[in-house]
């Protein structure tokens, strides 16, 4: 038996996928969604999305190994990240394990053609590490509920079809047992979205406003006042799949860190040859440990990954930052606006040229102060671990 | 890669912990505390260490051994450094064996590994020398005179005490030593006692040899091992802490709800979950990609150090003013820690190792 090395199954995969993406990975703008789109149709029809999800609905119903490879023989050929991985990542897997039969037939497919693209509506204004505080209203009104409030960080909100939703349904309750989960169509009349800058410069998140928005009650998930418990789970999958394809990009940070280093006409001292180590050691570490405790990320555990690649991967771009020397802060073209075709995937290479490999890492930089923040913050989850995982008290 | 337990590892793990549970509470462990009760303590368990078969694990089916794997190993050695367990099955079925079955001839292994591995005979082995730091590649050719030896564990107490001993070049051979002259040097570390052996050439026995790469092959196995039992102790420590920040109670409420503590008790957590996979890791090169073992060896003990010295020293800091008292056990795993981290090489000495490997500056 290895340990290391593919099974003879896992290899012909590998290899298969391999050529595939040489032969179809497309060089795409970062802002060209219909592009992007094509992109995704195109990988689901190749039979390489939704890897893990039962074939009934659309999926391949393969293992977590296969979705593994996947992760790094994309990361390897530089493919662009999902357009839609809201739906792939999150809201997907949580509705094939808690959605009704028809909605997983009628919603899981069209999220892996990229037909439909999903966007997450939990936290808002006055609800973000406390998101039980939320307090957008589901009025019942016959078949359907009365929606009206606001969400905000909503990634992909401008391009979403639809919105995975927490809505407060009994304001009388406790108010963990008050929540219900809902599927929106963000078409229906009273729905509006503003895009909101980031400090990189781009609208990647908005704000989501409901008023008055009639949803039909087919489109709950779950029972009524089942929310919360359904948020949980979706943040255990949301942080478990972040980790296990973020975790390959760290190894390629990594690798653009040792390319950056070595670029450079000082040599390193010593101390600073350490710190690049450390960082090896501690990627290496990392990336090895979300596979090794793959089959418990998708419980708390899944909190011990998201932190440490949180600020591994800020350290890493911290590093990469400081390799550009005195240049680090001066932006080559100005900025990372939307409106900017040039806009950096903070993965270019130095074949890519050298301005924007440079541009990549002061992008990459910017972009990861939101790794502690996003997707919960690392003083949530390190009190998540220790109530959670440890099990010390809560009060 | 597959980081799964084979059912014989998960077996293996199990009883290891029921075993030591029962054998080597921690009053056992704290009469290695008493320099007069500690040797007779040690031997005690030794006796049953040797009937479970655990120091010849590594050693050959055909040597007498169970002929296993490093990757079983690490599972053991996870379990023995939770419990703090003398050094003997580290020093003889761990260094002093794959020493031998690495570099020794023929009549060495027949000689030798049998009573190895039965436990009967308790080895151990001599490398680093003073100047040598860890570097196998600064023992120095010593054609006249005695050899001196540094940081040789267990030797008080070893039936075969083996120097390895560059010769020329690249070449390295092993040695029994006679009539060596030991003194002890008193590591903080009261459970795990190191020597410094010195014994003249002429009553030495030439037994074996290899090259320089031989003998790193067998350090950096020896370290991998070692980095499995920090991790196990660390797991323990943070265990230890969890118990007590949960029970002790201050301002009204247990210290365990205050973030400032919980935040540093997931933050021990994280280091150990790293390490740990770092130790399969290694252990699974060491099995099956020699090519690659220095740097996966050196990836797992720069983890461990890092993951075993923070958990010992933030366990300590969220005991508050117990943790430092005798009577508590929590010094007992801090110098641990302090002892281990610097035994086959310290963190710096591991970055640098994989700097190199690299190719940085």
């Amino acid at each position: 038996m290895s340990r290391l090395q593919d099974t003879p199954a896992e290899l012909v995969f590998r290899e298969r996928l391999r050529e595939w993406l040489a032969d179809h990975a497309p060089a795409i703008a970062k802002h060209d969604v219909q592009a992007l789109k094509t992109w995704q149709k195109e990988l689901y029809e190749g039979g390489w999305l939704g890897l893990t999800w039962p074939s009934e609905y659309g999926g391949q119903g393969l293992g977590f190994r296969e979705q593994v490879i996947f992760n790094e023989e994309s990361a390897r050929a530089k493919v662009p990240p999902s357009v839609n991985s809201i739906g792939l990542m999150i809201a997907g897997p949580t509705l094939i394990a808690v959605g009704s039969e028809k909605q997983k037939k009628r919603y899981l497919k069209p999220m892996l053609t990229a037909e439909e693209i999903w966007c997450q509506g939990f936290s808002e204004p006055n609800a973000g590490s406390d998101l039980a505080a939320l307090q957008t209203r589901a009025v019942s009104d016959g078949d359907d509920y009365i929606v009206t409030g606001q969400k905000i960080w909503t990634s992909n909100s401008l391009i979403s079809d639809y919105i995975w939703l927490l809505v407060r349904t009994d304001t009388e309750a406790p108010r963990h047992q008050g929540i219900t989960a809902l599927i929106v169509d963000m078409h229906s009349p009273g729905v509006s979205v503003k895009p909101l800058r980031q400090m990189t410069g781009e609208a990647e998140f908005g704000e989501v406003f409901f008023d008055e928005v009639r949803v039909p009650k087919s489109n709950r998930v779950g029972a009524e006042n089942d929310g919360w418990i359904i948020g949980m789970k979706t943040f255990t999958r949301e942080r478990a799949n972040i980790s296990v394809s973020l975790s390959v990009r760290l190894q390629q940070q990594f690798d653009r860190l040792l390319e950056s280093v070595r670029g450079r006409n000082i040599p390193l001292d010593p101390q600073q040859a350490r710190e690049v180590a450390q960082a090896y050691v501690d990627s290496e570490c990392l990336t090895m440990t979300c596979e090794r405790l793959a089959e418990r990320l998708f419980g708390f555990e899944s909190s011990v990954v998201k932190v440490a690649w949180a600020e591994m991967n800020q350290r890493l771009q911290e590093m990469g930052l400081s390799t550009l020397g005195p240049d680090a802060p001066l932006l080559p073209g100005g900025g990372f606006d939307d409106a900017d075709d040039s806009a950096t995937w903070g993965t270019e290479t130095l074949s890519d040229g050298v301005e924007s490999f440079a541009k990549s890492w002061q992008f990459g930089y910017l972009r990861s102060r939101a790794n502690t923040i996003e997707g919960g913050t690392s003083e949530i989850l390190r009190s998540v671990i220790a109530e959670r995982v440890l099990g010390l008290p809560r009060k | 890669m597959d980081f799964s337990l084979t059912e014989e590892q998960m077996m293996l793990r199990d009883s290891a912990r029921g075993f030591l549970g029962t054998e080597w509470p921690v009053p056992e462990l704290r009469r290695m505390l008493d320099p007069g009760d500690a040797p007779k303590a040690a031997n005690s368990l030794w006796g049953k260490i040797a009937d479970l078969g655990w120091p010849g694990l590594l050693v050959a089916e055909d040597n007498g051994g169970l002929g296993l794997e490093l990757f079983d190993l690490v599972v053991l050695m996870e379990e023995t450094g939770r419990h703090l367990i003398p050094g003997t099955l580290h020093a003889s079925g761990v260094l002093a064996a794959l020493a031998v079955e690495t570099l020794g001839n023929d009549g060495a292994k027949q000689r030798y590994l049998p009573d190895v591995a039965e436990g009967s005979l308790k080895a151990t082995a001599g490398i680093y020398e003073p100047g040598s730091g860890w570097t196998a590649m600064m023992l120095r050719p010593q054609p006249d005179g005695a050899v001196t030896k540094r940081y040789v564990p267990e030797a008080a107490d070893a039936g075969l005490i083996l120097f390895v001993n560059r010769t020329s070049g690249n070449d390295v051979e092993l040695a029994a030593v006679g009539d060596p002259e030991v003194t002890n040097l008193h590591s903080m570390d009261t459970t795990r006692p190191i020597y410094q052996v010195t014994c003249d050439p002429d009553s030495a026995e030439r037994v074996g040899g290899g090259t320089i790469g031989d003998l790193q092959t067998v350090l950096d196995k020896a370290a991998i091992a070692l980095s499995a039992e920090m991790v196990g102790a660390a797991a323990r420590v943070l265990e230890m802490t969890v118990e007590y920040v949960k029970n002790r109670k201050q301002f009204g409420r247990s210290v365990g709800t205050f973030q400032a503590v919980q935040h540093k008790a997931a933050d021990m957590l994280i280091g150990i979950e790293k390490a740990r996979t770092a130790c399969y890791y290694a252990a699974a090169v060491a099995d099956e990609q020699p090519e690659k073992l220095g740097e996966a060896a050196s990836i797992a003990k720069a983890a461990a150090n890092s993951a075993f010295v923070f958990a010992a020293e933030t366990g300590l800091q969220l005991h508050g003013g117990i943790g430092f008292t005798w009577e508590q056990d929590l010094h007992m795993y801090l110098k641990r820690a302090k002892a281990s981290e610097f035994a086959y090489g310290d963190s710096k000495w591991h970055l640098d190792r994989i700097a190199h490997l690299l190719a940085l500056g």
